[in-house]
C-alpha cells in the first residue's frame, strides 16, 4: 500500500522554477540506515553525486531543475521534488516490493504483473526457521497445485512432491529442481540404502538460505525445460546481498519432537496374552496345550516395544547470515549447523552448510556473480528397509510377551536365542547401537555467471555450474547380532560420486517500436553431462565393532562398482511481445537431445504459446475504482518427461549372476528401440484479481494436462522369462481448478497496529487414464489401470463382513451375493489413492511486536490401504506378533454381528487377504505449523545497538483430525501404508538477532 | 546469432548423446563366443538357484504340503498357505515358482539357440548345449509336476501341463498337455545325454541326465525305462552309497551325489538360506513330525539327521551349515540312493518284489536299519523308505500324489502346529497348484486349474 502512495505521490510531483542552488541530504533504506553509494542526479542533467558511508550527499542543483533522481541497485529508483528545499531525506524502497515483484522462471526473471504463465511462489517468510531438513517439507500446503507428502519421519528423508497430479506411471513423477537457474540433482544417491526414501540430496540445501521458491506449473513456464519439465519445475532462488549497511543475523533454535502414532494402538502384554490364548482355544486346543504354549509365566517378562523404540527427538539449529555491500559488490554469506535426532532411536541427521553469493558489477557493461554452496551431512538411519535390525518393523510387530532382558544373563536378548519370539530373530534394542548405518553426504553446488551488455538492449550471459555429490556410507553388522552372526560381523563401505556439469549460454535482446510495442527475445544453448560412479567393498570377520575399517576385517567379502552417464543438449528460444503494456504474447521453443533414448528418437521439440490481457487498464474500466488488478492469462504447450532409466531402450544382458564362483550372465532387459519421451500437452487459463486497495486478491486457474506415450512396465506373460516389458503406451489426463486467495481483513494503519492477513489455497485435481493399449486393463497390484479411472484406482475384493453363524469371513461376488471362499470373491473398483482436493489456510496476525500465524493443511477424499493393519489384525494368522488393540473385539458366539472374524491359529479362511477390509478413508486436517513471535521494541534495540531481536515458539503437526486408524494419514502416493517411520509433533523455541 | 554459435559448438558434443551402459552388454555381444556362452550358461544355473526355486521354496513346499514336517505356531509367516493348503492364485510362493522357472528356461534357451551359430570347438559347444538342454528339461519337468496333474494319477494326454517354451520372446502361449511336456523333457534329456561329458557333479553330466530320466520315467509310470536308467547309475563305479549320512549332509561332494546344485559361501542369503527355515538359528519355522520320527527304528543313522531342542521339538539337521555359513546348503538334486528307490519302485510295479526288496535293503543296511523281508503294505512300504531316506529334500508331496496316496497328517491339531487340514485326498484339486493369477491376467490363452 505504502508503495502505491509513494508512486502516486511521485506522479503528482511537479517542479517550479528556481535558480541554481546547493542541496544536501541523506539517502536511507526503510529501516533508516544510510545507503552508501547511491546515485543522486539532478533530473535531466549530468550533475550527480554518490552518497557517502552515512548515505549523505551534497549537490548543486542547476537552475530550473527541481527534481532529484535517486537510484540504487536493488531499490526502486525515486524522483524527489525539492522545490524550495535545501535539505532532503530520501527513503528508498526495496525493489522486491509490490510494484516490481520479480518472478523467477529459472532462465529469466519476469515482473509479476507481466506474468503470462501459471506459477506459485513461496516466499522466505514461509520458509524461514521451520525446523525441517528438506525444502520440500516446507512447500506443503503453501502453493496451490503442489501436493507434498512426508512418507517417512527419518530426518533427511525424501519427500514426495507432485505438481498438478500424477502424469506418469513408471517414469519420474517428481518435479525438476532448479537452483539459481541451473537444473540440479534430486533424490537418493546412496548406494547401500538405494531404493529407500531415507536419503535425499535436497536435504543438503539449507532452507534458510532460500529467498523464494517458484513452482512452474503451466506450459509457458515448463516448456522452457522441454523434455524435463512435464512434472512441473521447482525454481529455488537463494538470498543475495543488497547494497547498504551490512546486516548480520544470528539464528538459534532448539526444539523437541514427540512421537505420534495417531489412532494406532497396540494390545498390552496382558491383552495379547489373553487374545492368543483365545486364538488357541478357538482352534480346538486343550487347556493343557494352551497353558503350555502361552503360560502365565510369559507375563513376568514383557516389553512395551513402541516405548522402547521411540523417544523425544531433539532439534538444534544455529546459523549466521551476513549480507550487504555497495553499488559495485554485494554479498550474502551464511553458515549453519542443523542437528536433528529423530523420534526413532538410532536416527539422526546433522548438516553443516556454507553459502557465499557474491555479485560484482565491474562496469556498466560487465557483471559477474559467483555462488558457492558447500554442505556436509551425517545421517544415521534407522532403516525401514529389509534389515533385521530395523526398529520400524520390529517395534511394531514384536509381541509384548517377549521380554527385552534375557533372565538367564540379565542382559538384553540378542534375538538369536532359540526362545526369542520375534519377526526377525533380532532384538533391535541390542543390535541397533552396534549395527550402524551411516550415510555421509557432501554436496557442492557452485555457479559462475558473467553477463556482458553488448548493447544497452542486448546482453550475453554465460553460466557454468558444478553440482557435485559425494556419498560415503558405512554399514556395520556386529558378529553378535542376527545380521552379522553368519559372517562373524560384516562391514560394508561404499562411496558414490555424482557429477553434473552444466554450461549455459544466454543471449537476451529487448527493444520497443514507438510507445506501444515492447519486444524481447532470449536464446539459450545448454549442455549438461552427468556421471554417476559408485563402488563398494565389504569385509567379514570382526573382532570388535570399535574398528570399523576394512583393514580390521579378517577377510574380504566382496567388492563391486558401477557407473553410468547421461547427457542432455538443448537449444531454447523465447520471445515476448507486449502492446501498450496491456496485451502480452509469449512463445517458446526448445529442442532437446538425450543419450537416454535410442538413435531413432534421440531428439525432440517442445513449444508453447501464451497470452495475457490486463483488463483493468482498459478505458472502460477506468471508473471502477475498487479494481486494482484484473488479468486474464491463457497458455498452451508441450513438455516432456525424460526421467527414466538411462538405458531403457536397449536389449541388454546383465552380469550379476554367478555359478560355482564363475561369472554368469542373464538377459536383463527386453529391447525397444522405438522407446520415446513421455510428453504432455498443457492448457492453462487463469484469472488474477485484486480489489479494494488490494485487500482482497487472488488467482483462479483451470488446467488440463494430457500426458501421452507413457512409459509403462507392462506386465507380460512370464513364460518369456520376463515379468514386464517397457513400452510407450497410454494417455493420462490431469485437470483441475486451483484457487488462491489473499485477504487482509484488518490492515494496520500505523506501525504496530493490529494486522490480520489470510492466505488460502485449494486445489482440485482429477486424474484419469484416457487410453490403454487395446483398451485393456492392466493390473497394478491391488490397483488397476483402467480407462476412465484414476491411475491409483483400487481394485479389490469387497469385504462383506463376518458370517454371524460361524464367525468366518465373507466377500462380495459380482452380480450380488457373498462367498466365504476368498478365491471366489470378485474384484471391484473401490476408491482412489489421490485426494479430491488439498487445501492450505494461513492466518497471520500482528500487533505491536507480536506475530501469530497458524497454518492448517488438509487432504480430503483419498483412500489408504492400511497394510500394517492387515498384519496386526490378522485373526490369529500372525500368532506371536503384536496385535492391534482393536483386534481384541471380534466374533465370539453364533449370531454375533461382528466386525472381525473369529481369530484362529493359521488365520480364519484367509480373512486377512487383500480386501476392502483394510481400505480406509485417508482424509485429514492438520495444524501443520503455528508460530508465536515477539520482536523486542525498537527503543531497546537502539540502546543495545541491535537492529532487531525476535524470539518465537513454533509448533509443527500439533493437531490432526482424521478417521484413519493407521500411524499417519500422510501416505505415500501408492496408497499403501506398511510400517513406516511416522512423522512426529514438534515444538521449537528460537531467537533471531540482527546486528 | 547465438544459435549459430551454439551450432558451431554442437558437433563436439553430439557424441555425448551416444552413451552405453557399463554393466550390461547388448544381447548380440553377450552371446558371441564360447566364453560368453559359458557365462550365459552359468547364468542359467544361477537361475535354478533362485529362492523361489531350488534356492529354497520349491524344496520346502513339497515338504510343507506333506506330513513329515509341520509349521510351528510360532512362525515367521512363511509357507503358511502351503502348509494350510489355503492357495490363492495370487500366492507369491506359487507365482515365484512359475516366474523363476521360466526365467531359467529363457536363459537356457538363449544358450541352446545361439550355440550353433558361433565358431568354436565342437566338443565344447556340445557340452554347453547339453547342459542347457538338461536345465531346460529339469525346469519343464518341475513345472509340470507342480502345476499339472501327475502323469500316473490323471489323463496325461488331455490334462493341462505348462507351456513348453523353446525360443525367447514375449507371447501368450497356451498350456501344453502333461504328456506333451513329458515328451519334450525326455527328448531334451536324451539329446543332452548324447552331447555331454562328465565335468563333475556340480554341472549336468551324461549320468546326471540319465538319473533325471530315471526320475521322469518313474513319474511317467514307464517302469521298464525307469529301471534301466536307474540301473545304469547303480552300476556306475563313480557312485557309491555313503557310509556316513552325517558326513554326507555336512557339505557337498559325497560319493553318492550325481548332480548337486552348488551354492558358494559368496551366495549366502543370510536368513533365507535353505537351512534357516528349518533350524532354530534361522527362522526354525518348520519342524519334524512324529509321523516321520515314528518311521525310524533304533540304529537307523538317518534319524541322526534330526535333532531335539530344549523345547522338546525336533528339527531338521540336513542343512545345518556349509563352509562355516549357517543354513547354507548345496541341494543334492540327484543322488544314488534315489536311484535305488526308483529301481525298487519300478521293480515292484513290474511284480519283482524280491528285486525291490534287494534295492531297499541295500540302502537300509548301509544306514544301519534292519533288513526288510517283505513288503506287507506294498507301495506304502516303498513310500515309507523314500520318506526315511529323502525327507526334507523336496519329494514327499509329489510321492503321495503320483502314487495316488492320500496324505494323512497323524500329528495334527496338537497345539504345536498351525491349524491345517489333517488329510488331503490324492484326488483333491488342492494337489495341483493354481496357475499364478498374474499369468492368467496377462495371457489370454492361459487356463486355470480346476477348483481355483
Amino acid at each position: 500500500m505504502k508503495q502505491i502512495y509513494v508512486f502516486c505521490f511521485l506522479l503528482l510531483a511537479a517542479g517550479t522554477l528556481s535558480a541554481q542552488r546547493p542541496i544536501t541530504g541523506t539517502v536511507t533504506d526503510e529501516s533508516g540506515s544510510g545507503l552508501l553509494g547511491a546515485t543522486v542526479v539532478a533530473k535531466g542533467t549530468a550533475a550527480g553525486k554518490i552518497t557517502d558511508a552515512d548515505g549523505k550527499f551534497s549537490l548543486t542543483m542547476p537552475a530550473g531543475v527541481n527534481t532529484l533522481v535517486v537510484s540504487y541497485t536493488g531499490y526502486q529508483t525515486q524522483e524527489v521534488d525539492v522545490t524550495g528545499q535545501s535539505t532532503v531525506n530520501v527513503v528508498l524502497l526495496e525493489a522486491a516490493g509490490l510494484l516490481t515483484e520479480l518472478v523467477v522462471t529459472g532462465y529469466s526473471e519476469v515482473e509479476s504483473k507481466k506474468l503470462v504463465s501459471s506459477v506459485a511462489v513461496v516466499g522466505a517468510k514461509q520458509l524461514e526457521n521451520i525446523p525441517m531438513t528438506d525444502v520440500n517439507q516446507l512447500m506443503q500446503g503453501r502453493a496451490a497445485g503442489v501436493y507434498t507428502t512426508a512418507t517417512s519421519g527419518q530426518p533427511g528423508a525424501q519427500q514426495q512432491v507432485r505438481v498438478r497430479g500424477t502424469g506418469s506411471i513408471t517414469a519420474g513423477r517428481n518435479p525438476l529442481y532448479v537452483v539459481d537457474g541451473i537444473i540440479i540433482e534430486q533424490g537418493n544417491f546412496a548406494a547401500l540404502d538405494a531404493g529407500t526414501n531415507a536419503v535425499d540430496v535436497l536435504a543438503q540445501l539449507n532452507p534458510n538460505d532460500i529467498e523464494n521458491i517458484t513452482i512452474l506449473k503451466d506450459a509457458t513456464a515448463t516448456a522452457l525445460y522441454g523434455s524435463r519439465g512435464s512434472n512441473g519445475v521447482v525454481v529455488i532462488t537463494t538470498k543475495r546481498g543488497k547494497a547498504g549497511k551490512t546486516l548480520i543475523t544470528v539464528k538459534a533454535q532448539n526444539g523437541v519432537t514427540m512421537p505420534n502414532f495417531g489412532n494406532f494402538e497396540l494390545m498390552n502384554a496382558e491383552e495379547a496374552w489373553n487374545y492368543e490364548r483365545k486364538v488357541l482355544a478357538n482352534s480346538g486346543r486343550t487347556q493343557e496345550q494352551i497353558d503350555a504354549t502361552r503360560p502365565a509365566s510369559m507375563l513376568d517378562n514383557t516389553t512395551d516395544w513402541l516405548d522402547e523404540a521411540f523417544r523425544d527427538g531433539k532439534t538444534y539449529n544455529v546459523e549466521l547470515q551476513a549480507s550487504g555491500g555497495n553499488e559495485k559488490t554485494r554479498f550474502f554469506v551464511s553458515g549453519g549447523y542443523f542437528d536433528q535426532d529423530g523420534i526413532l532411536i538410532g536416527s539422526e541427521f546433522n548438516r553443516f552448510s556454507l553459502r557465499s553469493n557474491i555479485d560484482h558489477t565491474a562496469s556498466d557493461r560487465l557483471s559477474f556473480s559467483l555462488n558457492l554452496n558447500g554442505s556436509y551431512s551425517q545421517q544415521n538411519n534407522a532403516v525401514d528397509g529389509n534389515r533385521f535390525q530395523s526398529p520400524i518393523a520390529s517395534a511394531f510387530t514384536t509381541t509384548p510377551l517377549q521380554g527385552k532382558i534375557n533372565p538367564a544373563t540379565g542382559k538384553l536378548y540378542t534375538g538369536i536365542e532359540n526362545e526369542y519370539i520375534g519377526l526377525t530373530g533380532d532384538n533391535f534394542l541390542y543390535s541397533l547401537p552396534l549395527n550402524t548405518v551411516d550415510v555421509n553426504t557432501f554436496r557442492l553446488i557452485s555457479k559462475l555467471s558473467a553477463t556482458y551488455k553488448i548493447l544497452d538492449n542486448l546482453s550475453f550471459t554465460q553460466n557454468a555450474n558444478i553440482d557435485l555429490i559425494g556419498v560415503d556410507e558405512v554399514d556395520y553388522d556386529d558378529p553378535t547380532t542376527a545380521d552379522g552372526v553368519n559372517d562373524r560381523g560384516t562391514l560394508t563401505t561404499a562411496y558414490t560420486q555424482n557429477r553434473a556439469l552444466t554450461s549455459q549460454s544466454l543471449l537476451r535482446y529487448f527493444t520497443n517500436f514507438g510507445q506501444d510495442h515492447d519486444f524481447d527475445v532470449m536464446a539459450v544453448y545448454e549442455y549438461q553431462r552427468t556421471n554417476f560412479k559408485t563402488f563398494n567393498a565389504g569385509g567379514k570377520g570382526f573382532a570388535s565393532g570399535k574398528l570399523k575399517t576394512l583393514d580390521s576385517a579378517a577377510e574380504p567379502n566382496f567388492v563391486g562398482g558401477s557407473q553410468t552417464d547421461y547427457s542432455f543438449i538443448s537449444y531454447l528460444g523465447q520471445a515476448n511481445y507486449a502492446f501498450k503494456g496491456r496485451y502480452r504474447l509469449t512463445g517458446s521453443f526448445r529442442r532437446d537431445g538425450s543419450s537416454r533414448f535410442g538413435a531413432n528418437n534421440r531428439w525432440a521439440n517442445f513449444w508453447s504459446v501464451g497470452g495475457s490481457w490486463q483488463i483493468n487498464e482498459e478505458g472502460f474500466l477506468d471508473k471502477v475504482g475498487f479494481l486494482n488488478n484484473l488479468r486474464l492469462r491463457a497458455s498452451y504447450g508441450t513438455s516432456g518427461n525424460a526421467d527414466i532409466g538411462n538405458f531403457v531402450s536397449q536389449e541388454l544382458y546383465g552380469f550379476g549372476a554367478a555359478y560355482q564362483n564363475e561369472p554368469g550372465s542373464s538377459p536383463a532387459q527386453i529391447g525397444n528401440p522405438n522407446l520415446t519421451w513421455e510428453n504432455s500437452n498443457n492448457l492453462n487459463v487463469g484469472l488474477d484479481f485484486s480489489i479494494l486497495d488490494s485487500r482482497i486478491g487472488g488467482t483462479v486457474e483451470y488446467y488440463n494436462r494430457t500426458s501421452e506415450n507413457l512409459l509403462l512396465n507392462v506386465p507380460v506373460s512370464s513364460t518369456s522369462g520376463f515379468t514386464t516389458a517397457t513400452r510407450n503406451i497410454g494417455k493420462v489426463q490431469n485437470r483441475g481448478v486451483e484457487v488462491t486467495l489473499n485477504l487482509t481483513p484488518f490492515k494496520a494503519t500505523r506501525a504496530g497496529g493490529f494486522d490480520w492477513n489470510v492466505n488460502f489455497n485449494i486445489s482440485f485435481n482429477q486424474n484419469e487414464v484416457l487410453e490403454l493399449p487395446d483398451g485393456e486393463d492392466i493390473l497394478n497390484g491391488f490397483q488397476v489401470f483402467r480407462e476412465g479411472q484414476p491411475i491409483r484406482a483400487y481394485y479389490l475384493q469387497k469385504w462383506a463382513g463376518v458370517n454371524p453363524a460361524n464367525g468366518t469371513p465373507l466377500w462380495a461376488v459380482e452380480g450380488g451375493g457373498v462367498t466365504g471362499t476368498y478365491s471366489q470373491a470378485s474384484r471391484f473398483l473401490v476408491g482412489n489413492a489421490e485426494p479430491d482436493f488439498i487445501a492450505g489456510l494461513t492466518n497471520a496476525f500482528s500487533f505491536k511486536g507480536f506475530t501469530l500465524s497458524a497454518f492448517f493443511y488438509t487432504a480430503q477424499g483419498n483412500e489408504i490401504y492400511n497394510q500394517s493393519r492387515a498384519f496386526m489384525e490378522s485373526d490369529g494368522l500372525r500368532f506371536g506378533w503384536a496385535h492391534l488393540k482393536a483386534a481384541g473385539t471380534h466374533w465370539e458366539n453364533p449370531g454375533d454381528i461382528a466386525e472381525r472374524p473369529q481369530p484362529r491359529s493359521g488365520g480364519n479362511n484367509g480373512a486377512q487377504n487383500l480386501s476392502t477390509r483394510y481400505l480406509e478413508d485417508g482424509s485429514y486436517i492438520r495444524l501443520r505449523n503455528v508460530v508465536l513471535g515477539y520482536s523486542l521494541p525498537a527503543s531497546w534495540m537502539q540502546r543495545a545497538r541491535l537492529q532487531n531481536v525476535t524470539i518465537y515458539v513454533q509448533g509443527q503437526n500439533l493437531w490432526t483430525q482424521t478417521n484413519y486408524t493407521g500411524l499417519d494419514p500422510e501416505a505415500d502416493e501408492s496408497g499403501n501404508e506398511f510400517f513406516r517411520y511416522p512423522v512426529g509433533k514438534s515444538i521449537t523455541f528460537g531467537v533471531d538477532v540482527t546486528f | 546469432m547465438l544459435f549459430s554459435l551454439a551450432l558451431l559448438l554442437a558437433p563436439a558434443c553430439q557424441k555425448d548423446l551416444e552413451l552405453n551402459p557399463s554393466q550390461s552388454l547388448s544381447t548380440g555381444e553377450a552371446l558371441s563366443d564360447i566364453a560368453s556362452l559359458k557365462t550365459a550358461l552359468n547364468g542359467a544355473y544361477d537361475a535354478i538357484q533362485a529362492l523361489g526355486y531350488y534356492g529354497r521354496n520349491y524344496i520346502v513346499m513339497a515338504e510343507t504340503e506333506a506330513n513329515l514336517v509341520y509349521l510351528s505356531t510360532a512362525n515367521s509367516n512363511r509357507f503358511v498357505s502351503s502348509y494350510t493348503y489355503q492357495w490363492t492364485p495370487a500366492n507369491a510362493d506359487i507365482t515365484s515358482v512359475w516366474n523363476d522357472g521360466y526365467t531359467a528356461i529363457l536363459r537356457a534357451n538363449n544358450v541352446i539357440n545361439n550355440v550353433d551359430r558361433i565358431d568354436g570347438d565342437a566338443a565344447e559347444k556340445n557340452q554347453i548345449k547339453g547342459e542347457a538342454l538338461a536345465i531346460r528339461a529339469l525346469v519343464h519337468f518341475d513345472l509340470v509336476r507342480f502345476f499339472g496333474k501327475q502323469y500316473t494319477n490323471g489323463t496325461p494326454s488331455t490334462d493341462l501341463g505348462v507351456p513348453i517354451i523353446l525360443t525367447s520372446g514375449i507371447g501368450e502361449p497356451a498350456r501344453n498337455t502333461v504328456a506333451e511336456v513329458y515328451d519334450q523333457v525326455i527328448s531334451d534329456l536324451e539329446t543332452a545325454k548324447g552331447l555331454l561329458r562328465n565335468e563333475g557333479i556340480y554341472r549336468f553330466s551324461p549320468e546326471a541326465a540319465e538319473a533325471l530320466l530315471a526320475r521322469v520315467y518313474l513319474y511317467k509310470g514307464d517302469w521298464a525305462k525307469a529301471e534301466t536308467a536307474a540301473t545304469s547309475l547303480i552300476g556306475n563305479a563313480q557312485y557309491a552309497l555313503s557310509a556316513n549320512v552325517s558326513a554326507m549332509f555336512g557339505g557337498p561332494g559325497s560319493s553318492e551325489e550325481i548332480f548337486t546344485l552348488k551354492n558358494e559361501a559368496s551366495e549366502n542369503r543370510g536368513s533365507d538360506n535353505l537351512g534357516n527355515i528349518f533350524i532354530p538359528q534361522g527362522y526354525g519355522d518348520i519342524r519334524v513330525t512324529t509321523d516321520l520320527l515314528d518311521l525310524y527304528e533304533a540304529g537307523d543313522s538317518r534319524a541322526t539327521l534330526i535333532f531335539q531342542q530344549p523345547n522338546n521339538e525336533y528339527y531338521v539337521g540336513k542343512y545345518l551349515e556349509q563352509d562355516g555359513v549357517v543354513g547354507l546348503a548345496s541341494p543334492k538334486l540327484l543322488r544314488l540312493a534315489e536311484m535305488y528307490l526308483i529301481r525298487a519302485e519300478a521293480r515292484f510295479r513290474q511284480n519283482d518284489t524280491d528285486g525291490a526288496l534287494d534295492d531297499l535293503n541295500e540302502i537300509r543296511l548301509k544306514r544301519g536299519a534292519t533288513e526288510l523281508m517283505s513288503l506287507p503294505n506294498g507301495i506304502r512300504d516303498i513310500l515309507s523308505e523314500r520318506h526315511r531316506e529323502l525327507a526334507f529334500e523336496g519329494h514327499a508331496a509329489f510321492d503321495y500324489w503320483r502314487t495316488g496316496t492320500d496324505m494323512v497328517r497323524n500329528q495334527c491339531g496338537t497345539g504345536l502346529e498351525v491349524s491345517a487340514p489333517c488329510t488331503i485326498a490324492a484326488n483333491s484339486h488342492l494337489t495341483v497348484h493354481p496357475i499364478p493369477q498374474r499369468e492368467i491376467d496377462v495371457n489370454q490363452n492361459m487356463e486355470q486349474n480346476d477348483g481355483y
